[in-house]
């Protein structure tokens, strides 16, 4: 996978100063990184960010570790203690609902990236106008209210719906039976999600110099060799931000799975909210909260690390 | 010339933060700062019963208190949830719940009670209405309901040929994949396994027979609010569903083709109260607010346009109206559960529901 | 061609429960969604007799502006810090980022509410605006990572090399070069802040209600056109503050 560095910028030779401002002494002296160097002054621009996560999410998220080690009106224990875990780990429902969780997200991304890869390369084509226009057109139909656009999907989905009605009136196919299914489900959450990998790949695939592509034709390159070779290997770091953003859109979707899924079509999320709203057992749910975060980010860090020789980190 | 373009928008982009900014800062400071006036933060439901109450009670309120009121609106797992966070600090000062909450709530001791001499109109207050039996000092009551509803047996009259009669007839297989049933974490869930217990040859302290019932039943929904399946009655994808009578009697008016029966089980009657919130600072007006509810004309109301029961044995309803809610006669043919049997037990049988239950449901 | 028709089936897909929400919300009928009986204003003007709405429109507009602006303005630095050297703990610390998203949305203001409640802090639009702003920060965190993977530094080097100060080669180098994934970030964190239901769960107050939380309050007990028509107005009043920002400051979300 070739990885043409983008090229039509001349890059002077760097000032001196700037060269040396770089190197550490250490690393002047030996021609080496030292091992424990820490330029701090690299990860100042991060502080800002580290310090506001630190206050507003790792403060509540160790609220909510410490409930979930508790013991709750369901499972009695004494004082902090991984029995929630193992409860909920040992039945054979909660794992069942967490691999659905997992996978519906998994295939909604698929789905996602599958439909709005091409969407975001021929948006590339148009004017900035009318890529503009598209996308809001793409983006903000949302702002109309989930609640309200998975009613408009309940309806479109369901058997005696204005889609679905008149051909099974007709005799032309059988009852589809799609409301309740997993099915269903995914079609909700690709329709909340595709706005989103539509921009962030249309983001990333802007940011591809059309130097760069010309070179390559002129190298004598065919479409496809361009897309395979070019432009795919550039577009890696937003393929893999639309991803991570489509599966935790997809994870954490409450109201597809709630109107559009049947009976037997949990999802994790659905399921910490019946703990929450219904038995008030805020440490079970917790304690399926931080299994579905640990989970998931295993998933996140060996994604991104899989992937990193594609993007800069 | 691109470059200059580029830098063009830069700036002005700086100048739109900016603006946005300040506009922000300028918003923020404003909304607290503005004198408001006394308020009585009521935690309630909110859509018909949020605007009955702005609308019946809040006029005369004002005039008895000088003071306004707030509302905290939600469902009401989300509102007793907050409850509990809040315990040393409360943001809401009464709480509206069915009766289970009320008496969890006073077990875990985010409810107080109420002084039985600043209600007026307590005495007006029908006895099988005062449900709620937690010990309390004499001269208190833990909380005053406000409305009974009852949960009844909804199916499309235009696709049902054979009225149901009873609850048994959720498991007719013309209804297989064609119901809406409350889901687990549904205020009502133990009142059916009890009676599906029941159906089952158990009862109510045998209920092992029940999960294994319902195990057997195909719903397509699993339902909260109404709103979870009305859709799909229209539709013809729901052809019976279970929900309370007022919110049938809603549908009926905006002409869903629905109707419903009690069944020969009887119907489940659902009192729902209100109680003052731990800790409130507004104990006086929210003792007018709760007297207020109880009160005649507001009951009346309530009953009129919310087909919501009325509490009140002064209320006199016209027959029309009698009808549809669950008033007069119709609440001996209803049955009633002690609400703190259901909070005992609910956490144990929506787990039960959860792992035995569920998953039989997987109908294709 | 292919293009053209491929966006537009794409377009249909995206848009067609919306433009069902639109059309209805002129419907007489007195539930929803329901076939269309006969054209009428009845639903917009209802809007104003409900005023809560248009006041929950106001707080959520505020609520994702300035939790869309927060996250923005606490990204991109970092961001750029990420890509500029290769740095050790560079993958955890981009996993750190995205955190939020691991976190279920109810359980974080579930979180956030307990916090607020020991610490003594009231509820009201800091508590809304910060747990909201961590939401929404893994996504302009990705967003601007994205933008500047391609990043040429040597640009960073040849403004300084030619006597640019740090803030200046920030301000006229790096941010117009990242400026789509910047106005997509931004765009992207305040649509996902705005339409958001559960974190709002449990922090709102009488006067700070989200949009979405009424919605879900007004649909608990009743389902008619008027739930049609607030989103209708939502998406009139973005789509004209979008069209004059465009107009009048030559702000394009393509760029």
């Amino acid at each position: 996978m070739a990885i043409l560095q983008p090229s039509g910028i001349s890059s002077a030779a760097p000032h001196p100063r700037a060269a040396r401002a770089t190197l550490s002494r250490w690393e002047r002296v030996s021609g080496r990184r030292p091992l424990f160097a820490l330029p701090w002054r690299a990860y100042l621009p991060l502080a800002p960010a580290l310090v506001f996560l630190i206050v507003f999410l790792l403060l509540p998220l160790g609220a909510t570790v410490w409930l979930s080690l508790s013991p709750n009106v369901l499972i009695k224990f004494d004082g902090p203690g991984l029995a929630n875990f193992s409860y909920l780990l040992g039945k054979p429902y909660y794992l069942d609902v967490l691999w659905r969780t997992l996978r519906l997200a998994a295939i909604t991304t698929a789905v996602a990236l599958l439909l709005g890869y091409p969407a975001a390369w021929f948006l590339r084509d148009l004017s900035a106008r009318a890529a503009s226009t598209l996308i809001i057109a793409l983006t903000f139909p949302i702002l109309a209210g989930p609640l309200v656009v998975v009613l408009g999907w309940m309806i479109l989905l369901s058997d005696g719906g204005p889609l679905f009605g008149p051909l099974v009136r007709h005799g032309l196919i059988g009852p589809v039976r799609l409301l309740g299914t997993e099915a269903a489900v995914v079609v909700g959450q690709v329709h909340f999600t595709l706005p989103f990998v539509v921009l962030t790949l249309f983001a990333a695939l802007k940011q591809i110099p059309v130097d760069a592509l010309e070179a390559a034709r002129s190298l004598g390159a065919g479409r496809v060799q361009v897309l395979r070779h070019v432009v795919w290997p550039l577009s890696l770091p937003g393929v893999l931000s639309a991803c991570l953003i489509a599966f935790s859109l997809a994870a954490s979707s409450y109201v597809s799975p709630h109107y559009l899924g049947g009976a037997a079509t949990l999802t994790l999320t659905t399921l910490i909210a019946q703990f929450i709203t219904a038995t008030y057992n805020s440490q079970l749910a917790s304690a399926a909260a931080v299994m579905l975060l640990i989970v998931m980010a295993v998933i996140v860090f060996g994604f991104t690390k899989a992937t990193a020789r594609a993007v800069r980190i | 010339m691109e470059q200059s373009r580029r830098n063009r928008g830069l700036s002005r982009r700086n100048l739109l933060r900016g603006a946005g900014a300040l506009g922000l800062a300028g918003a923020l400071p404003a909304a607290p700062a503005l004198a408001q006036p006394r308020a009585l933060t009521v935690s309630v439901w909110g859509g018909i019963t949020q605007d009955a109450i702005k609308a019946h009670v809040l006029p005369e309120f004002e005039k008895r208190t000088g003071a306004t009121l707030a509302f905290d609106i939600g469902a009401q797992g989300a509102r007793y949830n907050k409850l509990l966070a809040q315990k040393n600090s409360p943001s809401a000062d009464v709480f509206f719940a069915g009766d289970e909450a009320i008496v969890a709530g006073h077990r875990a001791g985010v409810l107080t009670p109420a002084h039985r001499k600043s209600l007026s109109n307590l005495a007006e207050v029908a006895e099988w209405a005062m449900r709620v039996k937690e010990k309390v000092p004499d001269d208190m009551v833990p909380s005053v309901p406000f409305t009974m509803i009852a949960y009844m047996l909804g199916y499309n009259p235009e696709l049902v040929k054979e009225k149901p009669t009873s609850w048994a007839d959720m498991w007719r297989p013309e209804f297989r994949d064609k119901l809406a049933f409350a889901a687990p974490a549904h205020t009502l869930m133990p009142a059916f396994v009890i009676i599906a217990a029941e159906l089952a040859g158990g009862s109510e302290t045998n209920v092992e027979p029940g999960f294994k019932k319902l195990a057997e039943l195909r719903p397509a929904k699993l339902a909260y609010f109404w709103t979870d399946w009305a859709a799909l009655d229209k539709t013809g994808d729901v052809t019976m569903a279970t929900e309370f009578d007022y919110y049938f009697e809603a549908m009926k008016d905006q002409k869903y083709p629905i109707d419903y029966v009690n069944p020969k089980e009887k119907g489940i009657g659902c009192p729902e109260s209100v109680a003052i919130v731990a800790g409130t600072k507004n104990r006086e007006i929210a003792e007018v607010f709760l007297d207020l509810m109880i009160s005649a004309q507001v009951q009346e109301v309530f009953a009129t346009q919310l087909y919501a029961g009325s509490i009140n044995k002064t209320v006199k309803l016209s027959p029309a109206v009698e009808a549809r809610c669950s008033c007069g006669a119709k609440i001996e043919e209803l049955r009633y559960f002690d609400p703190a049997m259901f909070a005992d037990n609910r956490p144990a049988w929506t787990e039960r529901l959860n792992i035995d239950v569920i998953p039989n449901w997987r109908a294709r | 061609m292919i293009g053209r028709l491929y966006l537009a089936l794409i377009f249909l897909f995206v848009c067609g429960p919306a433009a069902m929400i639109l059309f209805d919300s002129f419907n007489s009928a007195t539930s929803f969604p329901s076939p269309f009986e006969h054209i009428t204003l009845h639903w917009y003007l209802a809007i104003l007799d409900h005023d809560e709405f248009l006041e929950a429109m106001r707080i959520s507009a505020i609520v994702a502006a300035a939790a869309a602006a927060i996250a923005t303005v606490l990204s991109v630095p970092a961001a750029y810090a990420l890509t500029r050297r290769k740095l050790r703990g560079g993958h955890a610390l981009a996993t750190l980022l995205v955190g939020p998203l691991l976190v279920p949305q109810i359980v974080m203001g579930l979180a956030m509410l307990q916090l607020l409640s020991l610490a003594h802090i009231e509820l009201g639009l800091g508590g809304l605006i910060a747990v909201h702003a961590v939401y929404v920060m893994p996504f302009t965190v990705r967003l601007a990572l994205t933008g500047l993977a391609h990043f040429n530094f040597a640009l960073i080097e040849a403004a300084k090399s030619l006597g640019a100060g740090r803030l200046r080669t920030v301000w006229h180098v790096t941010l117009p070069l990242i400026r789509t994934s910047v106005i997509a970030g931004f765009t992207f964190a305040f649509i996902l802040s705005f339409v958001d239901l559960p974190l709002s769960l449990f922090l709102t107050t009488p006067r700070t209600a989200t949009l979405p939380i009424q919605v879900f309050a007004y649909m608990e007990s009743r389902l008619d056109p008027l739930v049609a028509a607030v989103g209708a107005l939502v998406l009139a009043a973005a789509i004209g503050l979008t069209l004059t920002l465009e107009r009048v400051f030559r702000l394009r979300i393509a760029g």
